[in-house]
């Protein structure tokens, strides 16, 4: 048991140090047996347990209390879906996730509440069974997947590649429930909040918004379930928001309060929190700071070799068989090259249908592999709107949004 | 309709394991549980064991948040260290008090790499 589930993170001062003082001997008292293995990325301090959680098969773990876990690049190649026990996880507050007992289907509402006509209650089933259920495919993936790759370095989650995943949400759209209470004219901003808690009263709680219009967009999902499963704890059981192509700081998880607010929301996750340069691609010189700031919203374009890792051998004078991924914000990707000598030419590869706008793409494709020696691979998708990625990476002080064209290192022996 | 009052519908609520699963048969054909919720052992977190920290980081830092927040940072300066004190200090409501603040900068700019810190409970 989490030692966190004991204490209360509501309460008068003194039950909060004296919760306090629990806890710092609960975590002294801990036991334990060592990790299912370890994971190294190539970076300084990139050391990083495999850990398994509960749903979950050994991941790369992030951090402890609160947990996040980074899905390994090699399940990318499993699988167009990422299965749900690989899926990745990020929270931000010291409560997550929320203990069971607040989330079983006897115990769970959502609330919808604020400047709507008519406040409503539901438990999952009843959303399940009065809002038509709906589907899309589609990628999640957190704002700072990527950010311990940043140079000059920045503070932050240290993520490698690892913390996005593509996924079947089944669930009703948002924009239905908002009908259903009536929205109000007037209305600026829908607020979503979830059931993960902080330690002290002090911190904010994880709020996220969105503009009336985008929250009324048919396209946003109240998930209960993934991939056919009911979402797994660590991803938000038992209902979430999905934002097809934003970033999955939108994807409250654990959602029990949906807010219709006439204001613009100054929480701390809105701002300064998951902001971006107000620049073109979100890019500043590095080491400097930002002159106007914006909400982060929806993906750039990504691609992924997958199948293969940096140092490995492959054959020379053979062809070599290329299979990857990629993905962006739902305009669709409309091409995926590969270069093997550092960018000057390119070569197309073949696209797997798409399942939906929103998820990962598969492109195949194979080269010939020349004598003995290093290989280097790169592959650069474009999307509909002719949008890309970058030869070299851009900078912003949060390590947010990083799309450069990825470099694969092979020998050739 | 409901489920209660159909002889061809049996909800089944299973307490005591926290598995909530609704069965129906309809013609004698069973139809797939569709299970709602997860079994009780689907929801034990790893036991977070860390090794002693004594010291300001210990007292301050790690009420809200495991070590490995602090651990998996990469090299940053004190600078950039006394600016993520003060987040905590005026954003996140750490308690830590002004004179200590330099201290903790101190220590965390000497913070240790990555140390394992929680193991998975079996």
């Amino acid at each position: 048991m989490n030692p966190m589930h004991s204490v209360s993170g509501k309460g008068n001062r003194r039950s909060f140090l004296r919760d306090a003082a629990l806890l710092g001997s609960a975590l002294i008292a801990g036991t334990g047996r060592g990790a299912d293995g370890e994971f190294q990325h190539p970076f300084t301090n990139g050391s990083r347990p495999l850990v398994k959680y509960p749903q979950k098969r050994p991941l790369i773990r992030l951090t402890t209390r609160p947990p996040q876990l980074e899905t390994p690049m090699s399940v990318f190649h499993e699988s167009l879906l990422t299965p749900n026990d690989a899926f990745f996880v990020r929270y931000h507050l010291t409560q997550s996730p929320p203990r069971r007992e607040l989330l079983e289907p006897d115990r769970f509402r959502l609330s919808v509440a604020g400047r709507v006509q008519a406040p409503m209650k539901l438990s999952v089933e009843e959303l399940k069974s009065r809002f038509e259920n709906t589907e899309v495919v589609a990628v999640n993936q957190c704002a700072g997947n990527g950010r311990g790759f940043f140079q000059p370095r920045v503070p932050g989650g240290q993520l490698g590649n690892g913390a996005m995943g593509c996924a079947r949400w089944r669930g009703v759209r948002l924009a239905d429930v908002l009908k259903a209470s009536g929205v109000q004219a007037g209305a600026r901003q829908v607020l979503f909040n979830g059931l993960d808690a902080p330690f002290v009263p002090q911190t904010p709680d994880f709020i996220k918004a969105l503009e009336v219009d985008r929250a009324l967009d048919p396209e946003l999902i109240l998930a209960f379930e993934m991939n056919g499963e009911p979402l797994p704890w660590m991803n938000g059981f038992p209902l979430r928001l999905v934002v097809p192509g934003h970033y999955g700081t939108y994807w409250v998880k654990h959602l029990n309060e949906i807010t219709v607010v006439d204001e613009d929301f100054k929480g701390f996750w809105m701002t300064p929190g998951y902001r971006i340069p107000d620049e073109p691609c979100a890019a500043i010189e590095p080491g400097t700071t930002p002159k106007r700031t914006v909400p982060i919203t929806r993906f750039n374009v990504r691609s992924f070799i997958t199948g293969l890792e940096n140092g490995q051998t492959v054959s020379a004078n053979r062809d070599l068989p290329l299979r990857g991924i990629a993905f962006d914000g739902g305009a669709g990707i409309s091409e995926a090259l590969i270069s093997a000598d550092n960018g000057r030419s390119w070569s197309a590869t073949l696209l797997s249908s798409q399942i939906d706008r929103y998820a990962f793409r598969e492109w195949t494709t194979s080269i010939r592999v020349g004598g003995p020696g290093p290989v280097t691979l790169l592959v650069r998708a474009t999307n509909r709107l002719g949008e890309s990625q970058p030869l070299r990476p851009l900078w912003n002080p949060s390590g947010y949004m990083r799309n450069v064209v990825e470099t694969l290192s092979l020998k050739a022996i | 309709m409901s489920c209660r009052a159909s002889a061809f519908c049996l909800p089944i609520r299973n307490l005591s394991l926290g598995v909530f699963a609704a069965y129906a048969v309809h013609a004698g054909q069973p139809i797939e549980p569709a299970r709602n919720s997860y079994a009780l052992e689907e929801w034990k977190l790893p036991v977070e064991a860390i090794k002693t920290i004594d010291g300001p980081l210990q007292r301050q830092c790690l009420l809200c948040h495991s070590m490995d927040y602090i651990t998996t940072q990469p090299p940053l300066s004190a600078k950039q260290w006394s600016a993520i004190v003060d987040k905590m200090r005026g954003k996140f409501g750490a308690v830590i008090p002004t004179n200590q603040a330099p201290g903790l900068v101190d220590a965390l700019v000497g913070a240790p790499p990555a140390v394992r810190s929680a193991v998975p409970e079996k």
